[in-house]
């Protein structure tokens, strides 16, 4: 036999129960071709692009993952930001219009997410993508499937503190206007620093503007796998032998990723984009990075110390990745939504897990604060500066950085707000009270740093 | 199904005169052409073979029935573990009939066994079936369901999954 009975009964374990899933196939598409002269006709022309592309995305994708039998969890699509074809917008109304056309096409194509109601405005922004950024709250409000994020921040041109305010009103606008279902429609919506173009992950994927026509982005998840194998290995195995192990399953997680990405490119006649392997955890016991953080010698997710181990973990992940495949792009890393993952949802409750802490782990992690929810009464200043923060550490490291934050209308610490589904159950988190609203009405830009004396 | 092997072989060949630059379009005309004139030989001799599944092992996953010659890019990739088989394990407490259920499923669905190992240590059983399903028209869904349906039967756990997985997670 080519492989050995302790290879394949790895595999069918990391399979079958350490939940082991390709998270998302996600197909990328250009839009550009559909702007017009009037929205009507965009939108019209978005529509029809849209399901003519992906008519067999869900059935092609689901036959491919019984055959080789990995559960690919979510099938889904990213466009070209949205700003960019909304030329011909002249009002709110014309964008949401944009926004429905879109929502409509992914519901009719049957993916759950659809991601690129998006504007890159980290320099500035034109009329159109003035309205378009009023448009957002409402768009993502009035929608089930359509995900947004904004970038306002790059290392090359800095962060624009305009768009950063801005983008704390719009945080605001947004949870108000789903209030009853605890502010869902912030958890649609991501705000960048280094934003990646070829992201297969919601809330924040779009299809960048160097994207071909169309490609297959893979993101393969995996937390259950290395929780698993973490907890199995000697509680005095040194770090750099724990680093290895960790190597070696991420190396075999994006090949099985890569694996399921190729077959599906080519069974769609697409292009293979890239192969993402984040460990994104889910609500589902054992599936979490807080409890990989755990099982490295910690009490709770939180505790001093924690800020190391998630390095060594993102860069463990990174290496098997980047050794395993040549297409690996995205995020690729650890991610660390907090309403996701049933560990770090207990640390916050116990006490260990502050938003202070997460905000350094995002400087060793993937993305940043993550399906975060704070009190109603939070102010869009202190979003803003929130956001500023984490802009900052995307910035000056050079990696992308992002904030999820939802001011849960009405809830306060101690409460919970469930959104149902993968986006969890957010415990309310306490937020420093202490006023920033003189920094954020300056407004203006913190300029590109500079990139030698580095220390 | 043609026979891949070969196909390669001649690909390589091909390659090996023309240089790593060669048209790609060129080297497909030129390797159809020599396929096909050799095909009839390799036909006959298979069928004297007794089919010869070993020359069968897949080396590139060209899809159901279609073919094509290889560029170079995947002209390095050997053995890259076949899109057409699969990986059937089966893990359980012992028992009389186990294998021949399995095997059943396998015969009904016109799928022949390329290789098996089965142990039973302290009462656990665990089978582990190489299946080649070229020949099948059942779908792989299908499959599966009949394994599951039939795990259920027999208290023991049945996966089918497709060989190029394992290849794909245990091979460098």
């Amino acid at each position: 036999m080519d492989y050995s009975q302790a290879e394949i009964l790895q595999t069918v374990r990391m399979t079958e129960i350490e939940h082991l899933d390709v998270r998302t196939v996600t197909l990328g598409l250009s839009l550009r071709d559909c702007a017009s002269e009037s929205i009507e006709r965009t939108a019209e022309r978005v529509r029809a692009k849209i399901e003519r592309t992906a008519e067999r995305l869900v059935p092609t994708v689901d036959e491919i993952g019984d055959e080789i039998g990995i559960r690919i969890a979510n099938k889904r699509i990213s466009i070209t930001p949205a700003a960019l074809i909304a030329g011909g917008a002249e009002s709110i109304d014309d964008c949401v219009k944009l926004a429905h056309a879109i929502d409509e096409a992914a519901a009719r194509v049957g993916v759950d997410f659809i991601g690129g109601y998006s504007a890159l405005v980290q320099k500035g922004w034109t009329r159109t993508e003035g309205v378009f950024l009023d448009s957002i709250p409402e768009a993502l409000a009035t929608t089930r499937r359509l995900c947004s994020s904004v970038n306002v921040a790059t290392t090359r041109a800095g962060i624009n503190m305009n768009a950063v305010r801005r983008v704390g009103q719009l945080i605001k606008q947004a949870a108000e206007l789903t209030g009853e279902q605890g502010g869902l429609a912030c958890a649609k919506f991501v705000c960048f620093a280094n934003a990646v173009e070829d992201n297969p992950f919601m809330a924040g994927a779009f299809h960048g503007t160097g994207e071909p026509e169309a490609v297959i982005n893979v993101g393969v998840s995996g937390p259950g796998v290395v929780n698993y194998a973490v907890r199995q290995a000697p509680a005095d195995m040194p770090l750099d032998e724990v680093a290895e192990l960790i190597k070696q399953l991420s190396f075999k997680l994006s090949r099985a990723g890569e694996l399921i990405g190729r077959e599906a490119a080519r069974r769609l006649g697409l292009r293979f984009g890239i192969i993402d392997l984040s460990l994104a955890p889910t609500p589902v016991l054992g599936d979490s990075v807080g409890e990989i953080i755990e099982a490295f010698g910690f009490e709770r997710a939180g505790a001093p110390g924690t800020t190391a181990a998630l390095a060594l973990l993102t860069d463990a992940v990174k290496k098997g990745g980047a050794m395993a495949s040549s297409a690996v792009g995205g995020m690729s890393g650890a991610f660390i939504p907090v309403s996701e993952d049933a560990a770090m949802i207990a640390a916050v409750q116990a006490g260990a897990l502050t938003l202070e802490k997460l905000e350094a782990w995002t400087s060793v992690c993937s993305v940043g604060l993550d399906m975060i929810a704070v009190p109603g009464s939070t102010t869009a200043e202190t979003i803003a500066a929130i956001i500023a923060d984490e802009m900052a550490i995307g910035v000056m490291n050079n990696k992308t950085t992002a904030v999820r934050i939802i001011p849960a209308p009405g809830r306060e610490v101690g409460d919970t707000v469930e959104f149902g589904g993968l986006l969890g159950t957010a415990p309310i988190m306490p937020v420093n009270q202490f006023s920033a609203a003189g920094f954020i009405r300056r407004g203006g830009r913190i300029p590109a740093p500079i990139h030698s004396l580095r220390n | 199904m043609p026979n891949e092997d070969l196909i390669y072989r001649i690909t390589r060949a091909v390659y090996g005169r023309l240089g790593a630059d060669a048209d790609e379009r060129v080297v497909e005309h030129l390797v159809t052409d020599i396929y096909q004139a050799v095909e009839p030989v390799v036909e006959s001799q298979r069928e004297t073979d007794g089919g010869g599944d070993d020359a069968f092992d897949s080396l590139l996953s060209g899809g159901q029935g279609s073919w094509r010659a290889l560029s170079p890019r995947e002209r390095g990739k050997g053995g890259e573990g076949s899109p057409d088989r699969i990986v059937v394990s089966v893990f359980g407490v012992d028992h009389p009939g186990i294998v021949a259920a399995v095997a059943h499923i396998l015969a009904d669905s016109n799928c022949s066994i390329a290789d098996i190992n089965q142990t039973v240590v302290q009462g656990k059983f665990a089978m582990v079936i190489v299946a080649d399903t070229t020949l099948s028209e059942e779908s792989v869904a299908a499959l599966k369901e009949r394994f599951r349906h039939e795990g259920e039967r027999l208290g023991v756990r049945i996966y089918a999954q497709r060989e190029d997985l394992f290849h794909a997670m245990h091979r460098i």
